[in-house]
């Protein structure tokens, strides 16, 4: 009755709150991109549907899931499991709170008790979600032993198991659950002793698929390419079940990662309460400059709305800076409310793993009203079931807004999910065009597990475990080729002929391969935070590329809203001390990037492919004041360069483009880097991948410091983001006629007059013709005479 | 050229310890190089290197007949130091050359040396060589066999190190690994105790101990690279000083063996110093041999008293510390508190002087029924604990001195006439 009753007046609240934001709710509604509201969808209830326990899951399992409450399964469920039933691979994408472990469990606890030398592996992507499965696996394995007698074996093996535990484990887990990391450093390396799960693996378990794009799946590719061959060697062949979020290539996905066919389920059948999805763009306060409210002061002032009706919440926001901003600014609204700010908690990668437990529970206990957090919640760690998820800024990908809209939401009752556009290009493009999130598919998950950087580590790695037959092969490139490089290093050694079908690749290196590659980045190097304030303390960490950026001698540090600022940043020893200060600015460093061209791939026009080497230095930065968001101060700094080799897609604008535009050389050069600013941001939504995933660069050789006064090309590169390429730039270049056009209406339709945030950039980057120079570049880039007009310039060029 | 490799060449950066390796001369050699060079022999798909030191040949001051006679009379109590009954002769011992030192399924044992005293004295020593990568299987099946039938192995530091890594490539082959089931002595652990904390290497231990000196050996972290430049080469010249180096651990080994075991069959007149009695004595109380270890103690508090060495103070402190503890273990309560008094008296550190005062206390209290002095002793270590970090024991030293204080209490509120 009491829950009832609670459940009522939360309903209730959530109204109030929503009619609030867009008064006459809850209706369906047509979209209005002109308003602050600019769309609102009901997305109905949907019941559940169930599906009878398939005939051939053991007796013993399906009493100890009756005893438990399972009396029937959703239908999602039960194709799933027969599917593994089968041995067939099987991927399924889940909502949050589908019910998706047991789609994985069931026919691993089936297989054990058929057969009790069974083995399964699962993989997590973080330590944590392992920890989060093993108390409700386990609590399962205690009910079947007490109804059958069958002791089954679930541990957790990571970086955190004790040494002395280990031996334990490899001879008594029936479940082992890891992480790829592990798998890839500490069982791999060392199979011989694992020689008993090896033997008799029946299942590799694979969570949040779609977690493996990217850098992080074209390792993982490589190390199920290295697990599956252990697996040969020992004479077992696991098959695969595979659990996604909503992306739109799932079964691709599993397929490219593991090299294997698979079965596709992909119709919940779980029940699913009613949601409201909002989104809001806040109002444009100078229509000439293009400037909007802030959209961090508007989260605010939604988010406040919905915890004075005391709904519990999650906040999103879009990078660790933006986390701790916006969790300084609820704090402060709560602040007359006894208890208020400790009830509200930030939330992100970098905080020590206790933090992290405490404010979890805190929030699955009610006792956490509000937590403001990266993308570092959006995966499936348990934090309960919360009212209303706000995001701050559009999380950059559609995957990912449904992902986060997901952590808000019950099996029955109401909820609500909240999108406010920031003022960047894309999120303009998406809050104006809401069809565009609601109606298309979701993004593809791309990956390159043949980079050369990765496969070459991940040979090695598969050299030291097992060595490689003179007629063996790895990967899409030719490995034989590989090794041959590798023994010119010294690393391996061909014993015996070529020829010779008993010929091995020796590994003759002291090293441990494994300990110098990193799963997660382009190396394992991190920095850690010392706070000096009182004694020294570790309080945080951050992971070597954005050390330079965040850490830099002066910069604001902020854990939880609490301010720290860098005395020391010591590069080598990768250390940076912070001591406590109280101020009203936050810091925002100025990288400089330079890109040089290595080789070209491919070229089509003035759209080319290819190598090219990235540097970046951060050079100093911006002293930035809350709340207002003035520029407050600056300052320089001189710290190391950071150094790679990658691909990029390439637009030369050649000089006859340029010739032809009316404009002095300072204007023309603002065309470029408006132009580049709206490409960027085009290229993130064509690539359907994250912000940080792609880097642009211009390069021009009329330089500010020595305007040249001859009209020289100018390149602009949208480069990937990670050493070797990751897959991104050959579609980008691919894409390159819809790359112009995309970029040319979202320039040319932005209501503002000469530039602004949504389209080239605010004028304080960018001059005052940026806007109009730009156009006139891509008109005359796009049209249809341009052809012969380059064919004449190349000419001329020649002669010339 | 294909473009393939020009991208690699780029990736595979060259590190410098292989350009090392590399600027050495690389000759071409044939498999007659290798048998020549180390004089060995290939038994199917073995090659093995036997040698025998007879027993008349000098080892440092000792002859490998009085070592061997040494081990021989002292074998039976070989359980004493191993901690398991079954450990009885044949003694094996063997020592491997790795690849690294990191473990795991790519570091491989190239070089298994095995060794083992003769009837006649003499001391034979076996080394198998991985020539071959595809030889491994084959070699591991031999070694099994020199192993399986010692009665214990022997090893220096085998237990952490060199046993665990040969588990790995039986397990790798997925052959048994019976000697895992043999009695293990790993002579490291007490050699730290009897001779050497600090750098216990065996080169240390054998100059020391045995009087034996090395000329030219190799050093340890060049034998893999040694290794891996005769693989590629085929050249076994580097190879020479490494199975000498081996071969001089293994003689070493059985030499150390052999003292440390004299030491231990003959008893406290038999260590040389405070410090070999003292370990001697921890050693047989390990093994519950409470007599013979009273005995040991109060060797090393004698010798330790005439001890020149700059640690004697320790060794005093220590031999009266073990003293005590095992006359309480043999019940000889006067005894230990005889020694807790002169612990006191050396002026001892504190945490021993709190151990000893508690010691003293109990002492009082319970055997000798003096509470007067009980609480005396209750008193100071209390005082003393007070300088210790743990809590718990200054909440048991209070608890001590209210226990007695009470019992004192008692015994003065009877009336003073019946």
């Amino acid at each position: 009755m009491r829950a009832m009753a609670v459940g009522l007046q939360r309903a209730a609240a959530l109204e109030q709150a929503l009619d609030r934001l867009a008064p006459g709710l809850p209706v369906d509604r047509a979209d209005t991109p002109d308003s602050h509201v600019t769309a609102v969808r009901r997305l109905p209830a949907v019941a559940a549907q169930y599906a009878p326990f398939p005939g051939a899951l053991d007796a013993r399992l399906v009493g100890a899931l009756g005893s438990r409450g399972v009396s029937e399964l959703y239908t999602h469920q039960a194709d799933a499991i027969e599917h593994a039933l089968g041995r067939r691979n099987v991927v399924i994408i889940t909502p949050t709170a589908s019910g998706k472990t047991l789609c994985y469990n069931a026919p691993v606890l089936n297989a054990i008790l058929q057969d009790p030398a069974s083995r399964a592996l699962y993989l997590f992507p973080t330590k944590a979600l392992a920890q989060d499965q093993l108390a409700e696996l386990q609590s399962l394995c205690e009910t079947i032993d007490a109804a059958s007698g069958e002791p089954i074996g679930v541990f957790t093996y990571d970086g955190d198991t004790p040494q002395d535990a280990r031996r334990t484990i490899r001879s008594r887990a029936h479940i082992v659950l890891s992480n790829p990391d592990m798998v890839h450093s500490g069982i791999l390396p060392h199979h011989p002793r694992w020689a008993k799960l090896f033997e008799n693996l029946k299942f590799v378990v694979i969570d949040e698929l779609h977690a493996y794009r990217g850098v992080f799946g074209s390792h993982l590719c490589n190390v199920l390419r290295r697990l599956q061959r252990i697996c040969r060697h020992y004479g077992s062949n696991p098959a695969f079940v595979c659990s996604s979020a909503t992306i739109a290539n799932p079964r691709e996905l599993a397929e490219r990662l593991t090299e294997q066919p698979f079965e596709l389920v992909e119709k919940s059948g779980a029940p699913r309460g009613e949601k409201f999805f909002v989104f809001v763009n806040p109002p444009i306060v100078n229509k000439q400059l293009g400037i909007r409210r802030s959209y961090l002061g508007e989260t605010r002032r939604i988010a406040s709305e919905f915890l004075k009706r005391n709904l519990q919440l999650i906040v999103f926001a879009q990078s660790r800076l933006t986390t701790e901003i916006l969790t300084t600014y609820l704090k402060d609204d709560f602040e007359d409310v006894p208890g208020g700010p400790e009830r509200i908690r930030g939330y992100r990668g970098g905080y020590l793993p206790l933090r992290r437990r405490e404010i979890e529970k805190g929030l699955r206990e009610g006792a956490v009203r509000a937590v403001v957090s990266t993308n570092a919640l959006e995966l499936g760690i348990d934090i309960g079931a919360l009212d209303v998820s706000v995001m701050a800024g559009y999380p950059g990908t559609i995957a990912a807004t449904w992902q986060r809209a997901g952590r808000a939401g019950r099996r029955a009752g109401r909820s609500a999910a909240v999108m406010v556009a920031s003022s960047a290009p894309l999120d303009q493009f998406v809050v104006r065009n809401p069809s565009y999130f609601f109606d298309a598919s979701p993004e593809r998950a791309l990956i390159d597990p043949d980079n050369l950087h990765i496969l070459v580590d991940h040979i090695k790695c598969a050299a030291f475990e097992l060595p490689f037959t003179a007629a063996e092969s790895f990967g899409r490139h030719d490995v034989q080729e590989i090794l041959s490089l590798l023994a010119e290093q010294g690393l391996v050694h061909l014993s015996g002929d070529a020829g010779d079908e008993n010929a091995r690749w020796m590994w003759t290196n002291e090293s441990y391969p494994a300990d110098a590659v990193s799963l997660r980045s382009v190396s394992s190097d991190n920095f850690v935070v010392v706070d000096t304030t009182h004694d020294s303390r570790v309080i945080g960490e951050t992971d070597f590329t954005s050390g330079p950026a965040t850490l830099h001698p002066k910069a604001i540090y902020i854990v939880e809203g609490q301010l720290f600022q860098v005395e020391r940043f010591d590069f080598e020893g990768r250390k940076a001390y912070v001591r406590e200060v109280s101020c009203d600015y936050y810091t925002d460093a100025i990288t400089y990037t330079r890109v040089t061209s290595l080789d070209t791939f491919a070229q089509e026009g003035v759209a080319s492919h290819g190598e090219v080497h990235v540097v970046s230095r951060v050079v100093g930065f911006k002293k930035i004041k809350f709340y207002t968001n003035e520029n407050v101060g600056s300052g320089e700094l001189d710290l190391p360069e950071q150094q790679m080799h990658t691909t990029s897609y390439c637009l030369t604008i050649p000089e006859t483009v340029m010739g032809l535009l009316p404009y002095a050389a300072d204007d023309r050069r603002d065309g470029v880097v408006g132009l580049s600013y709206a490409m960027r941001q085009v290229a993130q939504l064509l690539l359907m991948c994250d912000r940080h995933d792609i880097g642009i660069s211009i390069d021009s050789d009329d330089t500010s410091e020595n305007p040249a006064p001859s009209v020289t090309k100018a390149r602009i590169f949208v480069y990937d983001n990670y050493p070797g390429g990751i897959g991104f730039s050959a579609p980008l270049f691919r894409m390159h006629h819809e790359l112009l056009d995309a970029t040319r209406k979202l320039i040319a339709e932005c209501p503002c007059e000469s530039g602004c945030p949504g389209c080239v950039g605010p004028i304080g980057n960018t001059g005052p013709l940026a806007k109009i120079a730009a156009l006139r570049i891509l008109d005359l880039l796009l049209a249809p005479a341009f052809d012969s007009v380059q064919a004449t310039a190349l000419e001329a060029a020649k002669t010339a | 050229m294909s473009s393939l490799a020009d991208r690699l060449r780029g990736i595979i950066k060259p590190n410098r310890a292989d350009v090392v390796e590399r600027a050495a001369p690389a000759v071409d050699a044939t498999a007659g190089d290798l048998e020549t060079l180390l004089d060995g022999r290939w038994y199917g798909h073995c090659f093995i290197v036997e040698r025998r030191l007879p027993a008349s040949k000098k080892y440092g001051r000792d002859t490998v007949g009085d070592l061997a006679g040494r081990l021989n009379a002292s074998a039976s109590d070989a359980p004493l130091v191993c901690g398991t009954d079954a450990a009885r002769p044949p003694f094996v011992f063997f020592d491997l050359e790795t690849t690294g030192l990191s473990g795991g399924a790519g570091t491989q044992a190239f070089l298994v040396g095995c060794a083992w005293f003769e009837d006649d004295g003499s001391l034979t020593t076996r080394q198998y060589l991985l020539a071959r990568y595809s030889d491994e299987r084959a070699m591991l099946a031999a070694v099994a066999e020199d192993l399986g039938r010692a009665g214990a192995i022997v090893s220096f530091n085998g237990k952490s190190f060199d046993a665990p890594l040969l588990e790995t490539r039986y397990l790798f082959h997925r052959i048994d690994w019976t000697p895992s089931q043999r009695p293990h002595i790993d002579v490291l652990h007490p050699a730290r105790r009897f001779w050497k904390e600090d750098d216990c290497s065996l080169v240390v231990l054998e100059q020391q101990v045995l009087g034996a000196w090395r000329d030219g050996d190799v050093s340890g972290y060049e034998i893999p690279a040694r290794y891996f430049q005769f693989v590629r080469s085929g050249d076994a010249r580097p190879l020479v000083e490494v199975f000498e180096h081996n071969r001089l651990d293994l003689v070493s080994l059985a030499g150390l063996t052999a003292r440390l075991l004299e030491i231990v069959r003959g008893g406290p007149d038999y260590a040389e110093n405070a410090r070999e009695a003292l370990a001697l004595g921890h050693l047989y109380a390990r093994a519950r041999a409470d007599g013979r270890a009273v005995e040991a103690f109060e060797r090393a508090v004698t010798l330790a008293a005439t001890s020149r060495s700059r640690r004697a103070s320790f060794l005093t402190t220590d031999a009266l510390r073990a003293l005590a503890l095992a006359y309480r273990r043999a019940r000889r309560f006067d005894e230990a508190a005889r020694c807790w008094t002169a612990l006191i008296e050396s002026g001892c550190p504190s945490a021993v002087e709190r151990e000893a005062m508690e010691a003293l206390a109990i002492h009082h209290e319970h055997r000798r029924r003096d509470l007067e002095s009980a609480r005396l002793f209750a008193e100071r270590n209390l005082d003393v604990s007070g300088r210790q970090p743990r809590e718990s024991l200054r909440v048991a030293a209070r608890q001590r001195l209210a226990r007695i204080e009470r019992k004192l209490s008692a015994v003065d509120s009877r009336p003073l006439l019946p």
